[in-house]
């Protein structure tokens, strides 16, 4: 180990990465061991919380598209008693409502998604985006169809009938129209197809 | 050399904390090679510095969010949210700003300190572009700042703001709420 590195180990890395952290750290204008350093504080603390650094960097840019896409966050039990307020004497403008906010939000999916599938990545935001949904799935079914299911054992009926509204919506953007739709408390099932069917 | 997938990688050392280095490799030893470890970590700090963020502060963030979400805090879009708000204030005024004042309490309680209140508050509700929360003598200063909100939305959050300070302590003595600014005083409750 050379002089100044006492208390120090030697850990084999990829070159190339090596000097983009330096640079980075240059940057940053730290320098590169106590760089080093945090990163591999934080590598622990990932592991602490059972998570890879991955799958932390991925949450994180998948929020961050959230925002980018108009969306807020807000209490669930208030939106609950909002749509339990005005459902039953507004019921056609609140299905509006959630169809057009999906319909503009598959706008933005389609425009941001270029080298992904944007239904796989629906499929991981809806995961994400906390309406306590347990099962999200989207299937390419032979024919080129699409279904798609999802389960809450939470979600009042009202809110799953204005999800299936908005989900409906977002489809539409990405261009599929729904072909078959089925609902329950808490659980969705739909088809599309794409173009005008 | 060679990396896992069997592509010439050319390698360099690196130094690192002994305890850290014994730690990382003890955990790497679980999940297969130290060097794909380093690997991993290294690539995704260039990730958070590509997104203009250190690592902790990713991890940082994804706590309030997660946090945010284990509390009952979903995901909306805006629009809708607004067009809600606003359909709803005309029918049912008062009763929604009894929902947002306890919803505020609910809130207050559940983060326990008027630190973490703002913080958190601060990380999550987006559409505030500022929110301060200080003393000035013997009063507590809540100022909060939306371009976005109608007069109806800041009336219902200076009321989920109002439930929030008096769950922690604090009852209102001034408030000035018009189109997008809210400005509240309180004062620490006697009994508190």
């Amino acid at each position: 180990m050379p002089k100044g590195y006492k208390g120090m180990k030697l850990i084999r890395a990829p070159e190339d990465l090596v000097s983009r952290l330096s640079e980075a750290s240059n940057r940053e204008g730290k320098s590169f061991i106590d760089f080093v350093t945090q990163a591999l504080e934080q590598a622990l603390r990932a592991h602490r919380m059972n998570r890879s650094l991955k799958e932390i960097v991925d949450f994180y840019k998948l929020i961050m598209m959230q925002k980018e896409a108009g969306l807020i966050i807000v209490p669930s039990e208030t939106l609950n008693r909002l749509i339990e307020m005005l459902y039953p004497e507004k019921k056609e403008v609140l299905h509006e409502i959630w169809f057009d906010s999906g319909v503009l939000y598959g706008k933005y999916l389609a425009a941001k998604i270029k080298d992904e599938d944007p239904i796989v990545k629906l499929e991981e935001i809806l995961k994400v985006i906390g309406w306590n949904l347990k099962e999200v799935e989207f299937k390419r079914m032979d024919g080129g169809s699409i279904s798609f299911k999802c389960v809450s054992f939470t979600l009042p009926l009202e809110d799953t009938v204005l999800l299936m509204k908005f989900i409906e919506g977002v489809m539409n953007s990405l261009g599929y129209k729904p072909v078959k739709q089925d609902y329950l408390r808490g659980m969705i099932e739909m088809e599309f197809k794409r173009g005008d069917v | 050399m060679n990396d896992s997938s069997g592509k010439s990688v050319k390698r360099k050392m690196l130094a690192a904390r002994e305890d850290l280095a014994d730690k990382i490799s003890e955990i790497a030893k679980r999940k297969g090679t130290l060097y794909d470890f380093i690997n991993e970590t290294l690539q995704e700090v260039i990730r958070a510095d590509a997104l203009g963020l250190s690592l902790r502060e990713i991890i940082d963030e994804r706590g309030i969010i997660k946090m945010a979400k284990d509390s009952g805090f979903i995901f909306v879009p805006e629009r809708l949210w607004y067009d809600l708000i606003e359909m709803a204030h005309q029918h049912l005024g008062r009763e929604l700003e009894n929902l947002w004042y306890e919803n505020g309490r609910w809130y207050g309680r559940y983060y326990g300190d008027i630190e973490v209140l703002k913080k958190n508050l601060k990380r999550i509700i987006w559409d505030i572009s500022e929110l301060d929360i200080y003393s000035e003598g013997d009063m507590l200063i809540v100022k909060c700042i939306s371009s976005k909100y109608s007069r109806a939305c800041s009336m219902l959050f200076g009321k989920f703001l109002e439930g929030a300070m008096n769950s922690l302590g604090y009852s209102l003595v001034e408030g000035d709420i018009s189109r997008s600014v809210i400005n509240l005083k309180f004062k620490l409750m006697k009994d508190c």
